[in-house]
């Protein structure tokens, strides 16, 4: 998926569908697209705040 | 979930399709940089190849091992290359890494790398996070500096 604007929750969202799936149906993996406007700190930004936003989702759904 | 590993190294090694070691429920986040370098990377379904696979040991999942050692023409049919693989962007694949426990709660897949044409004089760099899924009260974070993973110029090889 191409990632025009980064919006971190909808990030998250789609990999959350996507990856955390419990049937085969799901692919598994997504594939995330930044383009080239933006620079490595920024992208490795991007990881972190994207591993903070799904342990929100994962912390709310093991409880 | 907490951090197993944080990382950005410099490779250019092919893999077998594999999971990597970390916790059952485990999920992988490869944050690829811009580079010369032509990869590539491929997704196995082992839960369609155990279920449906020709030829597939019957206890596959039982004695699941993290590495896919049986002729790799076996998972065919359960492979996705990723693509496009644009070499001149910033992306991140990130993929369920998990095992198949008999309790699981999500389903893992294999990975495989492929360097089309390796050139160590070029470099190909990789931010690599592994992230365990733990219940709340197994969740000790470990040091993780992630100020220092996002500032870092520092690029193991």
């Amino acid at each position: 998926m191409e990632i025009k604007e980064v919006n971190i929750e909808n990030i998250a969202q789609y990999c959350i569908e996507n990856v955390f799936g419990t049937t085969t149906d799901k692919s598994g993996f997504v594939h995330l697209d930044f383009g080239k406007d933006i620079d490595s700190y920024q992208f490795r930004g991007i990881m972190v705040d994207l591993k903070k936003e799904l342990s929100k989702y994962t912390t709310k759904t093991i409880q | 979930m907490t951090y197993h590993w944080l990382v950005r190294f410099d490779q250019q090694v092919n893999t077998p399709y594999h999971i990597d070691n970390a916790g059952d429920q485990s999920f992988l986040m490869l944050g690829y940089e811009p580079s010369e370098i032509d990869s590539e990377l491929y997704l196995a379904d082992y839960f369609k190849y155990a279920n449906e696979g020709e030829a597939r040991p019957t206890d596959y999942l039982k004695n699941f091992s993290p590495v896919f050692i049986s002729d790799e023409s076996l998972l065919a049919p359960f492979i996705t290359k990723v693509k496009p693989f644009e070499k001149d962007t910033y992306k991140i694949v990130f993929i369920n890494n998990s095992n198949p426990k008999l309790d699981r709660e999500t389903l893992g897949v294999f990975h495989r790398a492929r360097i089309v044409k390796p050139d160590l004089i070029k470099s190909r760099i990789v931010n690599s996070m592994i992230m365990n899924m733990l219940p709340e009260d197994e969740n000790s974070e470990s040091e993780i500096n992630e100020k220092e993973f996002i500032m870092t110029d520092v690029i193991s090889k």
